[in-house]
Formats: structure tokens, sequence, C-alpha cells
């Protein structure tokens, strides 16, 4: 399944998520089962929204797609190899303060824990964006990649990490509101 | 001649029918003029549905009226929590109230709109669609539908709240592109759904919610604080009602009176209640609404400034506490062109009317607001539907058996975003069978697909064949053996005194060695942080805390934790206060 060919835009790697959801809400106007279109057919334009929404998902398709040999399994940079053992340590630390915090019934015991959620949230947070901002230098040189210039199978695998690693940050940052 | 299909809005306090009328969706009113229905039944003495609706109300106190029969929909035994009317369980585990199944009771309800809309349209009404709290799991959706068909309805589809409320405010904006929150917050429930609008087509991003936070809650933490002022027993019905009334007045006025006189045991209750008093008693409440609208936006990658708007429905967006919260999370003046117990059944008369072909083309890309997901080893989840997905939708799942000649295998489905799977809800189970096979040899591909009304359907196919069977999923409490059986009756009849008392002594124990700790560490601090006033009525409350403990007496026990909790508040404030200024300098000065 080609996603690009799906939605109807052109394959390039560096298109916005805007322009994907515009694109997945005009074909969805008629495919969608309601409009008379065959799920199937709903099934797979779904899919394909899902595959180009997100970088690190897109970036991956278009080079399956464009028949660019490579594997999800192998070698990232050293530069990604140090926030593995920064990222461990700082959920485990929220994962506790939110369990405690959960079993605090009173306003009292709740407010004593503040001043450990406030400096916790503020240490999320700041990795949060420093993990932002190692994505977007990844996602910068899409266009590299879409010229041969990049090792675009090293790029999907950094960004798959990083990504996974913001959605663990931003959990807990949600849960410690 | 074009069939006629209605939308009904089946709320928690408030219930109401509409229809596309020459391409304008309208409420149909019933003959006392109101477009809009209370949702209770009352039952006579011989058990027969004797009245529905505003004369259903006006029967409380003189025959049983089930009233927020939404908060028992698709809800098994011990899953409900507070409820005015005694619950029972049947023979199969399901829960009763009034001698009914909660589907029953709400096809009392459909079936009066049903009627209404008959008499209004001059013709039979046979489909409808019924809107849900999105944050409705399988078993709620799945008896929402049976309870339409009880009223002779075929339920043709079912809509979440929020996005026919959003159908409701984007019919006369379909030409402009726009992105939008929805907050509803209604009797029982609480929804937020960040959606996208576009040239007709109406796109979910995420949604969030909590299916026990609505207005009820309101009531009975006004209710209980007015109850405890007075020294009367909290738990009388006609507290609530005078609660619900109270907590309107302080929707217009600064101030109210709350008043129940004959009370049972000659006592009576006259409380002054300030909105300040009542504003303190929702915030915990409303806290929780503006957690979820975070999370809702954090699922959809959107902040406040992308949206262009935040819609509110539902009849407890009237309390202006509810919506200086919304506008300080969203960063604007909160959207109020939508009327809030009408916008929803609005929205579900568009839907309709788009099914029929009385109005124009309108798709809706909904999502399925829980992850769905089946046990693995060590008792997680693997989630196979994560939440959000756009239905419908469907994803496959390939079993082996784990050991050779296995011919059964039991696979739990779950809805939830825990980790754990005993932390989600159990939607049910199902048999995969196996050809005997060696280990790892047998494999059954098993389909789950969410439809278009969120509602879950189960497909096994087998590898050979190709075949499709639609697999039947067995509610988790339909198994339950019957000395389970019994034993939830008993449990769900009220307690024995000392059953209750014990428990009662536990958990406001469980609080005390909590909070008494904590409040000598505040004491001994001192600083600016607690005023002498202030710790003299603290030392004072723990005395009593301590004594009620020593004598082993729970109610008395209760009542001084609760005062205790109460008597640190301002300085739990305070703590609180500090902690966020602290953060904001070190913010600051970088």
């Amino acid at each position: 399944m080609d996603a690009f060919q799906e939605l109807g835009i052109e394959r390039k790697l560096v298109v916005s998520s805007e322009e994907v959801r515009e694109a997945f809400r005009a074909a969805g106007k008629d495919r969608h089962p309601d409009a008379g279109g065959c799920p199937d057919d709903f099934a797979r334009l779904r899919e394909a929204s899902e595959r180009l929404s997100e970088p690190s998902r897109r970036l991956v398709h278009w080079l399956e797609t464009g028949g660019i040999e490579g594997t999800m399994r192998g070698s990232v940079s050293s530069a990604l190899m140090e926030w593995f053992g920064e990222i461990g340590p700082l959920l485990q630390e929220a994962d506790a303060l939110i369990r405690e915090r959960g079993r605090a019934s009173t306003a009292l015991a709740r407010a004593m824990l503040e001043g450990r959620v406030q400096s916790l949230r503020e240490s999320l947070e700041a990795l949060q964006d420093r993990l932002e901002v190692a994505e977007g230098e990844r996602v910068e040189r899409f266009p590299e990649v879409e010229q041969g210039r990049a090792d675009g199978w090293e790029l999907a695998r950094e960004l798959a990490f990083l990504g996974k690693w913001r959605a663990q940050v931003r959990e807990r940052y949600a849960a410690l509101w | 001649m074009r069939e006629v299909i209605v939308g009904i809005d089946l709320g928690t306090t408030n219930s109401a029918v509409g229809v596309v009328e020459s391409g304008f969706p309208i409420l149909l009113a019933n003959e006392d003029g109101r477009r809009v229905m209370p949702s209770a039944v009352a039952y006579a003495d011989d058990g027969s549905p004797a009245a529905v609706g505003e004369r259903a109300l006006r029967l409380r106190g003189v025959q049983p009226v089930v009233t927020s029969v939404k908060r028992l929909m698709g809800r098994r035994p011990g899953e409900v929590g507070d409820y005015p009317l005694p619950l029972e369980t049947d023979a199969s585990g399901g829960l009763r109230v009034a001698g009914r199944s909660p589907e029953e009771v709400s096809g009392e309800i459909l079936r009066e709109l049903k009627r209404v809309a008959e008499w209004r349209l001059g013709a039979p009404v046979t489909k409808a669609v019924i809107t849900v709290p999105a944050y409705f799991h399988d078993a709620q959706r799945a008896a929402t539908k049976r309870a339409g068909e009880e009223a002779g309805l075929e339920v043709v589809r079912i809509v979440n709240e929020p996005t026919a409320a959003a159908l409701a405010y984007g019919l006369d904006k379909l030409g402009d592109k726009a992105r939008v929150a929805v907050y509803d917050l209604g009797g029982g429930t609480f929804d937020l759904s960040v959606l996208e609008m576009q040239d007709g087509v109406f796109q979910v991003l995420s949604t969030r919610g909590d299916t026990r936070l609505g207005g009820d809650d309101l009531d009975r933490a006004l209710a209980g604080w007015c109850a405890e002022r007075a020294g009367v027993d909290p738990d009388d019905p006609r507290l609530l009602a005078e609660a619900e009334r109270v907590k309107r007045v302080l929707s217009e006025r600064d101030e109210a009176v709350f008043r129940v006189p004959f009370l049972g045991d000659g006592g009576s209750a006259e409380v002054p209640v300030s909105r300040e008093d009542f504003e303190r008693l929702a915030r915990p409440f409303v806290e929780r609404t503006i957690r979820c609208c975070r999370q809702a936006m954090e699922d959809a990658g959107t902040t406040p400034g992308e949206l262009d708007a935040v819609v509110l429905v539902g009849g407890s967006t009237r309390i202006p506490a509810v919506r200086r919260a919304v506008a300080e999370c969203f960063g604007r003046e909160p959207d109020l062109s939508q009327h809030p117990d009408e916008a929803v059944a609005l929205g579900a008369a568009i839907q309709a009317g788009v099914l029929s072909g009385a109005l124009r083309q309108m798709v809706l890309l909904d999502v399925t607001p829980l992850s769905l997901g089946v046990e693995t080893f060590g008792g997680l989840m693997n989630v196979l539907i994560p939440r959000n997905t756009t239905i419908p939708c469907k994803a496959g799942e390939m079993f082996t058996n784990a050991a050779a000649g296995q011919r059964s295998m039991r696979i739990r489905v779950l809805q939830g975003e825990r980790e754990m799977a005993r932390d989600n809800w159990q939607l049910g189970e199902f048999e995969v069978a196996f050809e005997p096979a060696e280990k790892g040899r047998a494999r059954v591909g098993v389909q789950f697909r969410i439809d278009e009304n969120g509602i879950l359907e189960v497909l096994a196919r087998d590898v050979d064949t190709g075949r499709d069977t639609v697999v039947e999923i067995r509610s988790a409490a339909v198994d339950v053996d019957d000395e389970q059986v019994e034993q939830m009756v008993s449990e769900s009849v009220e307690h024995a005194f000392e059953d209750m008392a014990e428990r009662v002594f536990t958990e406001a124990r469980l609080k005390a060695e909590e909070l008494l700790p904590a409040v000598d560490q505040v004491l001994a601090q001192g600083g600016d942080l607690v005023s002498t006033e202030e710790a003299a009525a603290i030392r004072g409350s723990v005395a009593e805390v301590r004594g009620a403990m020593e004598a082993g007496e729970a109610k008395r026990l209760k009542a001084a934790v609760q005062a205790l909790d109460q008597a640190t508040e301002g300085v739990a404030a305070r703590i609180v206060e500090r902690a966020m200024e602290e953060a904001l300098s070190r913010r600051l000065g970088e």
C-alpha cells in the first residue's frame, strides 16, 4: 500500500501534518462508509493517514516504498546513546512520585508533595524540549535523505527512539498536573 | 417518502428528541411545550411504570422514582459507587434498580420520546440516532443500543455527545475551516473532544473524559456539607434535591439558603450557602475536568492558542466557576452560542438527517476513546487499537498454541490506558479453538473491529479455510458462579451496622495516619505558614482525632478527620502556592 497514493499527495518526505489531515478529510468525505464508501477502502485510507502523519513513520514508509534497503534493527549514533542513561532514572522518579501522590488522600499530604512535583515537572519539561529539538534536527535532514546524501534508515531508528522517549516523558508530565 | 430518523440525547439528567425538518434540525416539544424532558421514571406499587419525565419527578417521595439511570448503564455490580436508590444484582450478575434493568428504565424514557416524536410528526418513528458520552466503553454503548430496542427503536447509530455538539456548532459554518474543543459537562459525565472541521467533514483529533464526573457529584458534595452543618443524616433524598436547587440558584446569585423542613427524626436543615462555599466544594471536581482537557490537547498535539473556539455544552457549564476554569485553561472566553441542554440533541438530529438523506452529506470522522487490547503474559495489556484511532477501524492478532495439543485458549479483552491488565476495564473474554498440533504450529487469526458506533466486533479467521466467524464475547460478569452471585447480592444489600462502622473507622484511620504526621511536620516548621489562630484550631482538631481513634468511635473519627482536613486546607493551599511561586521564579531567573 502506497500511503501517498492513497491520500492523493505528492510523494515527498517534507509534508506538514496539516496537509496530511486535510488530505485525509477530503478523501474521507467520499470513502467513509456513511458516504457510501467501502469499509476496506476506508480502512486503507485511515492506515495511510496514520503512516504519514508522524515524521518517523513517514520516513520508514517512504524508505520502504522507495525500495531502499534497510531495517529498524541496527545502530544509532553515539549522540543518541547518551539519552538512554538520562531517561530511565527520570521516568522512574516520576512514576514513584505519581504513585505517592495517588495514595495521598488529604489536602495537606498532597500539598506537601507539591515542591517535588513542581521540580520534577520542570525536569520533564526541559527533557521534553530537548527531545523535541533532537527530533527536529533529524527531521531537518529529510531533504538530505531525499537527495540520497544521508542514511535514511539510521535516521528512522533514531527518530523512533526519540519519539518513544518523548511519549514516555509526556505521559509522566501529564500525570503530574 | 424518505424514512424518518430521529436524533435523541439520552442524558443523565435531561433527554430530548429532534429531527431534521426542511433542512433544519429542530427539537420536538411535548404536550406541555417542553423540548427537554427530565430523565426520570416513576414506578407504581405493582412495579409497572407510572410516569416519565416531569410527571415522574413530581412523584418523588411518593413512589420510587429512578433518576440518573445513565450512571448504571453498562455497569457491573460494584462499579457504580454512590447512587440514590438501592441496587440489586440479578441471577445473571446484572444490575437492577426498582426491580428493573437499567436498559428497561432507559427504554421507558426512550419510549416516551418516541411517543412525542410520533405525535408531533404524525407518523410512526422506528429509527433513531442516540448519543452517548464519548468516553463510554463498549458495554455502556451496547446497553444504550439495547435500551433503544426496548423502546421499539432501531438504533442506526450511536454518536458521541461532544461530536454531536460540534455538528450543531458547525452547521452554519460549513464553509470555514476550524479547530475547536467541545467541553461537555453534564449531570453524570464529562467529555472533552478536540475536533477539526472543514468542508462538511468533522474530524475528531482526540477525546478524553470521565464517565463518573458531573453535576450529580456537585449535588452530593453540597448535600453532604449542608447535612453536616445542620447535624442531620446526609442520606435523605430530599437533601439531594434541595442541593440541586441551591446549586442552580448560586449560578445566578451570590448566596442562597439550603432549606429542608420536616426531616425524618423531627429535624430540619436550614443552612446559608454562599457562592464561595459552593465553589470551594466544587473545586476538586472542576480540576479533574481541566486535567482531562490538558490530556486531550496533548493527545491531539495542539495548544490552546491553536484552537478557534472552546464550545460549552451540558447543564453544568452554567456554573460560573466552571466557565472561569475553562477560560483560564484555554486562554479565551468560552463559546456560549450553543444551548447547553439542547445542542447535543440537535447534533443527534443532524446526524440522523445525514443518515436519512434529509441533509447534505456531512461526514463524522470520530474516534474510539479508549485503547483496546488483550491480556498477555505477566498480566500486561497488549494494545491492539490505540485510543483516538479513527473509527471504523480494525486490527488483527495471531494466536498460537502455547503447548502441544492445546485445544483452546481464553483471551481476555480490555479497554483502557493502564499497563497492567487488571487496572483496565474488562470488556469480556472469548475462546479461540485450535486444531491439535505441535506447540506453536496451530494458528488462529483474530480480527478486532470497532464499528462506527464505537462497539467491538471480533472475528476469528480460520487460517486454513480463510473463513471468518463472529466470536461471541462473554461479559466477565456472566461467568460468575452461584456462590459469588450470592455474595454480590448480599454485599449490595445494605451492610449490617457493625460492618459499616468498621469500614468507616478503617477508612478514617488510614486518612488520620496520613494526616497526623504531615500536620506535626508543618506545625514544627512554623514560620508564616500557619497563623496562631489556625495553629490553635489545628491542635484542637488533632486532639479530637486522637481521642476518637482511642475511643474507637467510627462516626466521631470520620468527622474529626474531616474537620482536621478542613482546618489544614489553608496551610495546604499556602504550601502549594509557595511551591508554585518558587517554580515560577526559577523559570524567570533563567
